[in-house]
């Protein structure tokens, strides 16, 4: 498991890009998926993902869904377009992130 | 996969409830999230007494508190205001606060905490959130802008302009029209700095295009001003 700290900032990537390869998600279905494919080392607890969800259908990043189930009502999230355009710069971001802090963590950095 | 009877179902919206997440808005999707949490459980052969008390361990009390805490926030802009602040840019808390403080003092004209306009009561008539914490002012055209702070122009084009003021502020005003500063020019706070632009297409309203960034960053104007 990473620490809080480190996850912070990238659910708002993982949300989107997971998205962006399914049709539509539920958030127990989100949570799943982070942890089956992340082997268990990201777990996104429902309070962080929830509001992460609500806003991002404020900002029309998201498309909701209501569909009964019985007694219960799932609610399904998709991308919008401009969702998708997010989901793409938010991973180009992130890949460029990821290939700094591999400079930055392994190079000598001492300055002579 | 097994799925749960209605009072079952009942029984987890009931206990939901009693643990605190009255919020209607959040309430379903929690519900179908922990019932699919405690069918999961049943699946792998618990009874729903025993997988209902395991997701419950699992999913928390503190995090149905989180929730309804986070579900009566008033508006994410200030909501993600505050995070920003809170967890990812803690230090800055203590510089808004010198800021604060300043602007009681001699650097009140620094601080952007004003709309930009003479009588924003009577000016303007919608405020539009957008995907950028800018914020569109919808007003007839012709309605003089003025400079939210004191600072320099930063940046100047045909239709908009940057002034940079202290503490690493600055704000931003586009869709302007009859713009006569020039680069670096010093702009008092409540100066008339351009005019709002004609409308472009007959579909539009004319409107005054807000932005604040400190330290480079964009923030939600409507943190800024004061109610």
């Amino acid at each position: 498991m990473y620490s809080k700290e480190l996850l912070k900032g990238t659910l708002q990537t993982i949300i989107l890009k997971l998205l962006s390869e399914n049709n539509k998600m539920y958030g127990y279905e989100i949570t799943q998926k982070v942890k089956e494919l992340s082997e268990g080392k990201i777990a996104i607890t429902e309070g962080a993902l929830y509001p992460m969800l609500h806003k991002l259908e404020q900002e029309g990043l998201l498309l909701t869904e209501t569909v009964n189930i019985g007694k219960r009502i799932r609610k399904y999230y998709s991308l919008t377009a401009q969702g998708n355009a997010m989901a793409d710069s938010k991973v180009i971001e992130f890949a460029d992130f990821l290939n700094t802090m591999k400079i930055l963590l392994s190079l000598n950095l001492k300055v002579s | 996969m097994s799925f749960l009877k209605e009072t079952e179902i009942n029984f987890i919206y009931t206990e939901i409830h009693r643990k605190g997440l009255t919020n209607s808005k959040l309430h379903p999707e929690v519900l179908d999230h922990i019932c699919c949490m405690v069918e999961e459980k049943m699946h792998e052969g618990l009874s729903f007494e025993s997988a209902y008390r395991q997701a419950m361990d699992t999913f928390g009390e503190e995090e149905i508190k989180r929730l309804q805490k986070e579900g009566r926030k008033p508006h994410t802009a200030t909501r993600r205001l505050n995070q920003w602040l809170r967890i990812e840019y803690g230090t800055v808390m203590g510089l808004l606060l010198i800021l604060v403080i300043l602007s009681r003092n001699s650097s009140a004209q620094a601080h952007p905490d004003i709309a930009p306009f003479q009588n924003p009561g009577i000016v303007y008539t919608q405020i539009i959130q957008d995907i950028e914490p800018g914020i569109k002012f919808e007003v007839q055209e012709g309605t003089p802008v003025i400079a939210t702070a004191s600072g320099r122009v930063e940046q100047i084009d045909e239709q908009g302009l940057t002034l940079r003021h202290q503490h690493d502020l600055t704000t931003s005003y586009g869709h302007l029209t009859n713009l006569s500063l020039k680069l670096g020019d010093w702009v008092k706070k409540g100066d008339i700095i351009a005019y709002v632009a004609p409308r472009q297409g007959a579909k539009t309203q004319s409107y005054l295009y807000y932005e604040i960034s400190f330290q480079g960053k964009k923030m939600n104007p409507l943190d800024f001003f004061v109610e």
